[in-house]
């Protein structure tokens, strides 16, 4: 995608080549925009809205604000939009970009859902769902995949990954439980050797 | 509207927390929490069959947004708009809170130090939790093998070729609706 000229807009004290939003309103139809062309994840599409096509953030503070989003507790897009909202129209701003996030689609698939529910009775209904099912299954281990190539086969990580398997898929251990034990445990672990790393990198 | 089931105040109420519960954990993508939310709509509360429950989670990916929508359609399917608003609203809610703190916080010289431990801490916690999900969709597909090689079939196309995966789900869609199942 070509990125828009930049428009003359008032910069604050931020750099020259980042855009400030005008006003909530334009931050609800942004994050409208990302949600609506999102199929199975909105990290891409919130990259090229945000710092390609809208400047709002330059690629390193992108990264940054999402990589701490990925931290947080919930999901991702969901603190991302609250990094973003808050840090230009507080409340308000976060607001609207959740609206714009969640609202509308969540608006958009119940309307799909009910269609494809008053449609039931037809046998050829429940095979299509039947199918796009086992597709989404497809696209759902094909993610599982790609995120077990960010653990560079790290022992730590590959033993917590299959421990945790283990004890949810076929000892049905709840979430809760599994970050008690699992989730605490590796993340002591990690501090150790971030601790150690910066150590080293100083000595 | 969804069959029979309407669910009272209370139970609405449960839901909620159930999934507000869950949110704290959604780190790996609300997809990771597909096997916690099955043992409880499913196999604990009787909500919802593992048709539906599968349904769901087809219905949400073939639809823009983002994938924590799935939750919503089940919610749909559990109490109609009520039980959309409950497990929408659980697993976004909380969410809020931490991320309105830390964007106050602004940064503190030890806080990046946390941040790395808790990113490279959780990230393995939600790789298994993502398989477990794998897991048991894979093992109680609702078609058997017809399933399976539709499944296989997709992740192959996935895997060599760049065609967008909204594509493949409605493409799936169309094969299964002409499948004798």
């Amino acid at each position: 995608m070509q990125s828009q000229p930049p428009t003359p807009s008032p910069a604050k004290e931020v750099a020259p080549e980042v855009e400030v939003p005008r006003s909530a309103t334009e931050m609800f139809l942004a994050f409208t925009r990302i949600a609506m062309q999102s199929f199975g994840g909105a990290l891409a599409m919130l990259e090229r809205e945000i710092v390609q096509r809208r400047r709002w953030m330059t690629p390193q503070d992108f990264l940054g604000v999402y990589a701490i989003s990925q931290v947080m507790p919930g999901p991702t897009g969901i603190s991302f939009c609250v990094l973003l909202g808050d840090r230009h129209f507080g409340l308000r701003g976060v607001v609207a970009a959740l609206a714009g996030f969640v609202a509308v689609p969540a608006v958009l698939v119940l309307v799909i859902t009910a269609v494809f529910h008053s449609l039931q009775g037809l046998p050829s209904t429940q095979g299509a769902l039947h199918g796009m099912g086992a597709a989404s299954v497809g696209l759902i281990v094909h993610t599982a995949w790609r995120m077990a190539r960010g653990l560079k086969g790290s022992r730590r990580g590959v033993a917590i990954a299959l421990g945790t398997l283990g004890v949810v898929a076929v000892a049905h251990w709840p979430v809760s439980a599994v970050v008690l034990t699992f989730g605490l445990g590796s993340v002591l672990l990690a501090w150790r050797e971030v601790a150690v790393s910066r150590g080293a990198s100083r000595g | 509207m969804v069959d029979g089931a309407r669910l009272d105040g209370e139970a609405l109420l449960a839901l909620f927390t159930h999934f507000a519960s869950l949110a704290l954990f959604a780190t790996g993508g609300a997809i990771a929490l597909a096997s916690d939310i099955h043992r409880y709509v499913v196999d604990q509360h009787g909500y919802l069959s593992h048709n539906d429950f599968v349904n769901s989670i087809a219905l949400a990916q073939a639809s823009p947004g983002p994938n924590l929508l799935y939750v919503t359609v089940m919610g749909w399917y559990i109490a109609g708009v009520p039980g959309a608003l409950a497990t929408t609203l659980g697993l976004t809610l909380p969410a809020l809170l931490l991320p309105m703190a830390i964007s106050r916080l602004g940064r503190r010289p030890r806080f990046g130090l946390w941040i790395r431990a808790l990113q490279n801490g959780l990230s393995p916690v939600a790789l298994g939790l993502m398989g477990a999900s794998c897991w048991l969709l894979l093992s109680q597909s609702p078609g058997g093998w017809k399933s399976l090689a539709i499944t296989g079939v997709t992740l192959v196309l996935l895997w060599r070729t760049r065609v967008p995966p909204v594509l493949l789900i409605l493409a799936a869609g169309v094969l299964g609706a002409f499948l004798p199942w």
